[in-house]
């Protein structure tokens, strides 16, 4: 069990709470402890839908603290982390009081364990890097993104109609 | 898990057991593909049923063992076994691993006994077989199932025998069938005290009324209505009604009237919005 996963367990303290998970800004999934149900290939859609509704939701203003989405019987509890979000999906009686109190703890556990994974340089447990650090242009395309960092690469001189452009 | 033909073809043809692990499917009795698939659980063959919105009854047989679900527009309206009924009963089927799923005739109950949706039931069963699996030795009684085990306690004598026909097999009735409330009918709500801005649009994305400032309101509302619908079915959760987010400082509803239509209303995080709150069920 990972530290996620522990960290995650304590939502169950909640009734109605049937398992929760945490994604990163862009939507991969860090670690759950929902039921096997619950496999990555969910996450594939979900977890990116999830991470765009947060990001088209700051367009009213800042970025939000938290949302909750109802369905018939059941509600979605997303809650920002640093460089991630908390999901936990639970009853529609859930009692919210709650579950924002469990989730506060887990948020606080799984938030310092994903800071001392990326102090120490760790990435392999798709540890998101903070939402400041990522890059704010994406890669240019395809063909450039396997190679080295575009800064550290030489700069070439470049022609147009056989005269330098600078 | 595997979907098998209709009794007589099946035992007529090749006699198999409800205990092989390679049937059939006949997808309807009288016409329709026939196939058989191997590998299936007992999870694919219900989402299966409930996409196709069928209206017939299943009979699962597994090791000895055998239940009916009686499948109706999309949903598993009853279901019983040997010693119970209703959301029980499909639970119990849906822990079994292996065995014949097959359309039968059998009288339809007069009252449905599963109120859930298929979505809880399978998600319910998924967490109990994660905690059979987790080794649990002592599962304490919750007050849910413990209702469940009042309420679906079967009569004896009206118990299927399992090598039987089920031709003869009536459900009993049921009390615990309530009518859905009626939610979110009531189309006022924009004008309470706090709302800095609200906007009711259709599904097509027309503003119906509007207050204050909604010009990216409403593209927002189109579009988080959509993207909320989505996650509800990658998770495979029921249909998507609401959401609120919360923000430092004011606070977003978005809820789906009975109609289909959006209403999104923005407003200070102490503005009293109660009764909005209410029809998006938050």
């Amino acid at each position: 069990m990972t530290v996620v996963q522990a960290a995650l367990g304590g939502l169950s303290d909640v009734n109605g709470v049937v398992g929760g998970f945490v994604i990163t800004d862009s939507g991969a999934l860090v670690g759950t402890n929902l039921p096997s149900a619950f496999d990555a290939s969910v996450f594939a859609d979900a977890g990116g839908r999830i991470a765009r509704l947060f990001e088209a939701s700051s367009a009213l203003g800042s970025r939000p603290q938290s949302c909750i989405l109802r369905f018939s019987e059941h509600k979605l509890y997303v809650r920002e982390m640093t460089g991630a979000l908390l999901g936990v999906i639970c009853a529609a009686q859930v009692s919210l009081p709650a579950l924002k109190v469990a989730s506060n703890l887990v948020v606080r556990r799984v938030d310092a364990f994903l800071a001392e994974e990326r102090s120490a340089g760790r990435t392999g447990e798709s540890v998101p890097p903070p939402a400041s650090v990522q890059p704010a242009v994406p890669s240019p395309s395809p063909s450039t993104a396997p190679s080295a960092p575009p800064s550290r690469q030489p700069k070439k001189p470049m022609f147009f109609r056989g005269l330098p452009v600078k | 898990m595997s979907v098998a033909e209709p009794d007589d073809t099946r035992e007529k043809s090749n006699g198999r057991t409800a205990n092989e692990k390679t049937t059939s499917v006949d997808t309807s009795v009288n016409s329709g593909f026939r196939a058989r698939l191997e590998g299936l659980t007992l999870f694919d063959l219900v989402q299966m049923e409930c996409i196709a919105r069928t209206r017939r009854v299943m009979r699962v047989t597994s090791g000895g063992r055998v239940g009916y679900l009686f499948f109706r527009e999309g949903e598993i309206v009853h279901a019983t076994t040997r010693n119970v009924v209703g959301e029980r009963a499909a639970l119990e089927m849906l822990g079994w691993t292996d065995g014949v799923f097959e359309p039968c005739n059998i009288v339809w109950p007069e009252r449905d006994t599963i109120q859930s949706s298929w979505q809880n039931l399978l998600i319910a069963s998924a967490t109990a077989k994660d905690e059979d699996a987790a080794g649990k030795l002592v599962r304490l009684p919750s007050r849910r199932a413990a209702q469940l085990d009042a309420a679906s306690r079967r009569p004896a004598p009206s118990e299927p025998p399992p090598s039987k026909a089920p031709d003869t097999v009536r459900p009993p009735p049921s009390g615990s069938a309530a009518p859905n409330e009626a939610a979110m009918k009531s189309t006022q709500g924009l004008t309470t005290n706090g709302v800095q801005r609200a906007v009711r649009i259709d599904p097509n994305g027309k503003v119906l009324s509007a207050a204050g400032d909604t010009t990216e309101l409403v593209g927002f509302a189109a579009y988080a209505a959509r993207v909320a619908d989505l996650i509800g079915q990658a998770l495979g959760l029921e249909k998507f009604q609401a959401f609120e987010l919360a923000y430092e400082t004011t606070r977003c509803l978005l809820y789906i009237e009975d109609g289909g239509n959006i209403v999104v209303v923005e407003s200070k995080n102490g503005a009293e919005l109660g009764s909005i709150a209410r029809k998006a069920g938050l």
